[in-house]
């Protein structure tokens, strides 16, 4: 934990796993460390949020499935009831 | 009419004029291009404006119209966004990059304006790779007030439309574009359902949360607009087979009896003074329109925020995985958030990703109880800028989540249309309102705003720097350009 940020690689410069390949000025780490440092409390809400390993997995592609296919539509009830 | 007032006129009024002959596509296009000329030296929202192309395109719409082949925008002037590619014309993305890019081929979306008779005149300006600091040249003015943000990253289109240099803009929305500077210059602009309107040739921010639309002066233009845009794109991996709606005729209506507006609650209630008491007298009006209202929790709303930044990030510095070594070349906010998104957890961006369901699942509960959600566009007028023209990433990006986008990033996250339009003023300043629909939903997010728009004149105030011809006052003694009643 550093800079109030939960978690590994957030904050701490010694934990980025910065690719060998990759060179990064040190100004531009600051500013990175500074805009994850500012989403901290953020992020730490997000990772207390239940994804229990049981039961169904929420999977991102869910998030596309249903906008495939939304709940019933409350809008044709609307119009359903207007007539 | 002079000539100069043409350019005051809106999409439908343009398509009357054509029609009854009382005006061309050239006078208009002339017009528009004087109200430029004159006007964007100030307002800065044009960082390319393409007369040459436009004239012949106009020319040929004259004809159209006098054939009797006029399609549905013809001869219409519009804008668009410096990140959607413009064949032979330069698309920058704000970005010394790429300053020197011409594409070979229209973005989807531009060639079925262009199909469909609209007239491209102008690219619009846009912080870098809507997404980083504004480079000069797309620094726009908001024309309510020069000391005031315009909102962004679609600043160019909003202040072009605000300013009535265009009356047809298209816009980008991964986390509140079209919607912030729509709620900050009192324009309209509608941020569709995910995949509603094609991305092709649209630079890509964050391949999840990214989304094109419309923006007008009226919400009757925006769904005319999104009638011709709307559709499946076999390129687009985020288009789905969904059949469009009759969105014009949707804005037809003039009573919402039977609509059930939701007004979601906690999160969406944080805002400042001014901006609430606009937003409840416009609920009212919805109300005396027939509709009812319904409270609705959505508990994991202020993840929203958090859940857009993380997925937005990480994409964006996969995006540009390829000039991570060389971050000079960006704005300093663009390059801090490529270093965020290549440094974030895989389990963050994971989880950001499977937690959108989660939202999701709860506006299947909404929407179980009501037809469309109402918000306040933004949570506060226009911010004043100090000491710099980008006040927002100064002060980090909580702070520019929490000030601007806590209403609109939700429905980015979800995939849901969402519409803001404005609904009065607040120190001068413009006042939006937001309406929110299930997925695939925007005829109804449309008839909403329509009716809200047919029994009020809050759009059709102009700012006061921009007062071209006679002004006439409305019952709530609002001045109205009567040129685009």
């Amino acid at each position: 934990v550093a800079d109030g940020v939960v978690g590994p690689g957030i904050g701490s410069p010694a934990a980025w796993p910065v690719a060998p390949w990759r060179s990064l000025p040190g100004r531009h780490v600051d500013a990175a460390r500074a805009a994850q440092a500012s989403l901290g409390p953020g992020l730490a809400a997000m990772r207390a949020v239940p994804l229990p390993f049981l039961g169904t997995t929420v999977e991102p592609t869910h998030a596309l499935r249903w906008l495939d296919a939304p709940a019933p539509s409350t809008t044709t009830a609307t119009a359903e009831r207007g007539r | 009419m002079t000539a100069g007032s043409l350019a005051d006129l809106d999409v439908a009024a343009l398509r009357d004029r054509y029609a009854t002959g009382s005006a061309t596509p050239s006078a208009v296009l002339d017009a528009v291009l004087a109200r430029i000329d004159a006007v964007d030296g100030e307002l800065g929202a044009c960082c390319h404006v393409a007369a040459d192309t436009a004239r012949r395109a106009a020319e040929a719409s004259d004809r159209r119209w006098h054939e009797g082949t006029a399609r549905p925008l013809e001869g219409v002037p519009f804008g668009v966004k410096d990140i959607v590619d413009t064949a032979g014309i330069p698309t920058t993305g704000g970005t010394l990059r790429w300053r020197d890019h011409v594409p070979a081929c229209d973005a989807t979306v531009i060639r079925r304006l262009l199909d469909a008779g609209a007239v491209l005149v102008a690219k619009l300006a846009t912080p870098e790779l809507a997404f980083g600091d504004a480079r000069p040249g797309h620094t726009p003015t908001n024309p309510w007030s020069a000391e005031h943000w315009t909102g962004g990253s679609s600043s160019g289109p909003a202040v072009a439309l605000a300013g009535r240099e265009l009356p047809l803009a298209v816009g980008t929305d991964t986390g509140g574009s079209i919607r912030v500077p729509a709620s900050y210059c009192g324009v309209t602009g509608l941020k569709p359902t995910f995949g509603r309107v094609q991305r092709g040739g649209v630079w890509p921010v964050s391949w999840t949360l990214d989304h094109t639309g419309p923006m007008a002066r009226t919400v009757a233009d925006v769904a005319l607009a999104l009638s011709v845009v709307a559709g499946e794109d076999p390129g687009d991996p985020a288009s789905r087979p969904v059949p469009l709606d009759d969105y014009v005729g949707a804005t037809t209506a003039t009573d919402l009896a039977g609509v059930r507006v939701g007004r979601p609650i906690d999160w969406f209630g944080e805002c400042d003074d001014d901006v609430a008491t606009a937003v409840d007298a416009a609920v009212a009006v919805l109300v005396d329109l027939g509709a009812t209202t319904v409270d609705v929790p959505l508990p994991s709303a202020h993840l929203a925020g958090t859940i857009a930044w993380t997925i937005t990030v990480a994409e964006f510095a996969s995006l540009h995985e390829d000039h991570l070594d060389d971050l000079d070349g960006y704005t300093p906010a663009a390059a801090a958030r490529l270093v965020a998104g290549a440094t974030l957890p895989a389990s963050d961006y994971l989880r950001a990703l499977r937690l959108r369901h989660v939202f999701q699942r709860e506006l299947d509960e909404a929407f179980a109880r009501c037809d469309v959600l109402v918000t306040p566009g933004t949570p506060t007028t226009a911010p004043r800028l100090a000491p710099t023209l980008d006040p927002i990433f100064a002060g980090g990006d909580v702070a520019w989540l929490e000030r601007i986008a806590r209403t609109l990033i939700p429905w980015n996250a979800a995939g849901v249309p969402a519409l803001v339009l404005p609904c009065g003023l607040a120190g001068g300043l413009p006042v939006g309102l937001q309406v929110v629909g299930p997925p695939w939903h925007e005829a109804a997010v449309l008839r909403v705003g329509a009716a809200f728009q047919a029994a009020t004149a809050h759009h059709r105030v102009v700012p006061p720097s921009r007062v071209v011809g006679p002004l006439t006052t409305s019952a709530d003694g609002l001045m109205v350009c009567p040129s685009v009643q």
